[in-house]
């Protein structure tokens, strides 16, 4: 469960806050979106999530991770994962080196055919066992799209941080590949929070937050 | 200012400011000596040595900017240009002296296109008298100093024009009846020369202050004062430390005033003068054009012939005017040279080596600093030991060398040897680097670090293979600079740490061409080695041109 308390955020020295948040609860297998307009302060709530420092900002408030105060963790250590609008598969990488390099750190030092094992299950998992050996740059949007949220699965996160997670891809898409990853949320229990601008992004969502 | 200021922190500071610091003032020790400035005044060719410092620092840079811009205009978006682009790592990498010697070689009376010229039309059975240009001239030193700045400013248009919406500006230009060279010579031109006005400054102060090149085709009687100062520093008559100095003080007067001119000649590109629409008459756009599509046959062709006369005359046996080829071909120089040869070839490698390591990872370091920061140094920041005559900064630290006691020896000449060639690579090595380095998208090491791994774990698992192209270009670049330098190396040196640049400039006042050749050859096969060995490694497989943006 991801539990937000009391986040607020301001801009150095401004006195108004840009966005406040009393409080945030995305339980396991739920999808929570955080709905608002450019610049309204969703994207650094989303980076201050993943614990990166942001110098121009005064931030407060804290996170909550199953119970466990995680507000001050290193974003290594933090346990979430996180989906961005391009994907962003690290082209150099074949889709399999992706997934690989994803895998939970206990699995990192395994033997080379029980990580194989580990990603192939994957990728049948998403319907692309056949992709293992392609670079990113060969997929098509819809298939990085699949490979991305494989990416941030199989590192087994706590929870899921997306932001604007289906805006790149065409409208002719965007239905199917929102349903799916839904779909696929619930069912590997995690908790997820989209960052998003797209009213159709909440439609399907157990709660809209807006800001 | 008041913004660049106040992203000065620590690391600058000690790694270019005071270095510069330091040479600028202890440089000018002895200033205050007024009797020797009567006899320096005296010194008979002085005016003459600093008038062809003068022309030379203004002909030659306004040449070779003009020439860049005409050659970009006329050959933006096509195939041309990517192929221009491609030409500008080898030339880029040739040393300024072998390139001077190669150009000497080929273009003077008794070169290889005169006996070409005699070959097929008979024209010259002696090395003509009056032919241009000739050895040892201010002709011949601006030509070698245009072509040789060319590359280095068609990099940085290059690298400059990528950050404006050209394509869109130009379409619209088309839109309302102007053709693609007017349109980019009327909106692209006056952006590009103020955004390159410290590269094109840099140009001018190495033009002003130049002493291998100078020293090897330049004019002689008297020399442009660089040459002049680094004779007098290098002289045992105690007089001529104090004029070493006076010299190196007219050179940073003669750099501020240069700024001056270079700071009006954008104010005066930007503020669109009358003048310059000549430019886009219909000659300049004809001028422009033929440069364009003439340019890539011309490096090649510079670059190749450069290279192939240094091996003709390194491997040549008895050859006299006005034979195209020697009398026969022999291996004897190259194997009664190779003991004399091991000492300066290790001294070159290995400083090469140390700095295009060090100025890598201070590049690196310096980006990392800013990008924690959320800053962007200005490039003034960044080009400070290219903005000074380098001559009047190693001057300084010579000094600063003898006030601190440290007694020449090998090892400690070595050492500065070092810290000098990595202060004057530094900046090259991170103006190659800088922009492929800020755009690459941190997001990538966002997800690294969601994934568990720190941020060094991230940097060698996804920044490196991304950007291994530009950082191992840019290690690259340091070698190069570091080949080719000639005076930090003499003087900080002390004469004790030979290279195959100084040993070739030594050579040059001798006349055995083939012992030059071979000595320049060697100089200029280093870099080029270093370059294709990135070329041919330095691509990542699945990663594209715009691959990390």
């Amino acid at each position: 469960m991801l539990v937000i308390n009391h986040l607020t955020i301001r801009l150095k020295d401004a006195e108004q806050p840009l966005l406040t948040l009393p409080e945030v609860c995305v339980k396991k297998g739920e999808v929570g979106v955080l709905m608002g307009a450019s610049g309204s302060g969703k994207s650094t709530a989303l980076r201050w999530l993943i614990g990166e420092s942001q110098p121009d900002f005064d931030i407060s408030g804290q996170v909550l991770l199953n119970d466990t105060d995680i507000t001050e963790f290193n974003t290594q250590d933090r346990d979430i994962g996180l989906l961005f609008q391009n994907v962003l598969l690290f082209p150099h990488m074949t889709v399999a080196e992706n997934l690989a390099f994803a895998l939970p750190k206990r699995l990192r030092k395994a033997k080379p055919d029980e990580k194989r094992k580990h990603v192939q299950a994957m990728l049948a998992s998403m319907e692309m066992a056949d992709f293992g050996d392609a670079y990113p740059e060969t997929l098509s949007g819809g298939q990085q799209a699949r490979i991305g949220l494989a990416r941030a699965l199989i590192h087994e996160p706590a929870a899921l941080l997306l932001d604007e997670p289906f805006s790149a891809l065409d409208m002719a898409l965007r239905d199917s590949i929102r349903s799916w990853t839904y779909k696929l949320l619930q069912e590997w229990q995690v908790p997820a929070l989209v960052v998003s601008h797209d009213i159709a992004d909440s439609e399907a969502a157990q709660q809209v937050i807006y800001v | 200012m008041a913004r660049a200021l106040s992203t000065i922190t620590w690391p600058w500071l000690l790694v270019l400011v005071v270095p510069v610091a330091i040479g600028i003032v202890l440089g000018l020790n002895g200033l205050w000596r007024l009797a020797d400035w009567q006899a320096f005044v005296q010194q008979p060719g002085l005016l003459k040595s600093i008038g062809y410092s003068l022309v030379v620092a203004i002909v030659a840079p306004l040449l070779a900017l003009y020439s860049a811009l005409l050659i970009s205009a006329s050959a933006q978006h096509t195939g041309a240009w990517r192929r221009t682009r491609q030409w500008l790592a080898p030339l880029l990498s040739m040393p300024h002296v072998a390139f001077a010697i190669g150009l000497l070689f080929l273009l003077s009376p008794s070169g290889w296109l005169v006996r070409l010229l005699q070959e097929l039309f008979s024209l010259f059975p002696q090395p003509p008298t009056s032919w241009w240009p000739q050895e040892k001239s201010l002709g011949l030193m601006i030509l070698v100093l245009v072509l040789k700045e060319i590359p280095f400013l068609l990099f940085m248009i290059a690298a400059s024009a990528q950050q404006f919406p050209q394509q869109q500006w130009q379409r619209l230009a088309a839109t309302m009846g102007y053709g693609s060279y007017v349109s980019w010579w009327k909106i692209m031109r006056p952006l590009l020369v103020r955004r390159l006005k410290l590269p094109f400054f840099a140009v001018v102060v190495y033009s002003l202050a130049v002493v291998d090149i100078a020293a090897l085709v330049g004019p002689n009687t008297p020399a442009p004062l660089a040459v002049e100062v680094v004779n007098w520093q290098r002289s045992f008559v105690p007089i001529d430390q104090s004029f070493a100095a006076f010299g190196s003080f007219i050179l940073l007067v003669a750099a501020a005033v240069m700024y001056a001119l270079v700071h009006w000649h954008e104010r005066w590109v930007f503020k669109g003068a009358r003048l310059q629409w000549w430019f886009m008459r219909r000659p300049w756009g004809v001028l422009a054009i033929g440069l364009g599509r003439l340019w890539q046959p011309l490096a090649v062709v510079l670059v190749i012939g450069s290279l192939a006369v240094l091996i003709s005359w390194s491997l040549a046996f008895g050859w006299y005017y006005p034979d195209l080829s020697p009398d026969s071909w022999q291996v004897s120089l190259w194997v009664q040279e190779w003991p004399f040869l091991q000492q300066p070839l290790f001294h070159s490698l290995s400083l090469a080596l140390i700095t295009s390591v060090a100025a890598l990872s201070l590049s690196v370091l310096l980006l990392e600093h800013q990008r924690k920061r959320d800053q962007q140094w200005p490039d003034w920041i960044v080009l400070l030991p290219l903005l000074v005559p380098q001559v009047s900064l190693v001057l300084g630290w010579v000094s600063l060398q003898s006030m601190l006691g440290i007694t020449p020896r090998v090892w400690s000449s070595y050492l500065t040897v070092v810290i000098g060639h990595i202060i004057f690579a530094l900046p090259y090595s991170y103006l190659v680097l800088a922009s492929h380095y800020r755009s690459f998208n941190q997001r990538y090491m966002s997800i690294a670090a969601t994934l568990g791994y720190s941020r060094w774990q991230a940097w060698w698992h996804i920044q490196w293979p991304l950007l291994r192209a530009p950082l191992l270009f840019s290690a690259a670049m340091a070698f190069a600079v570091s080949i080719a330098q000639y005076v930090p190396t003499l003087l900080l040196g002390n004469g004790r740490i030979p290279t195959l640049t100084t040993e070739t400039v030594a050579l040059a006042s001798g006349g055995d061409r083939g012992l030059i050749a071979l000595y320049s050859l060697l100089q200029a096969l280093l870099p080029l080695l270093i370059f294709t060995a990135v070329l041919v490694t330095g691509r990542t497989r699945g990663v594209n041109a715009n691959a990390g943006n």
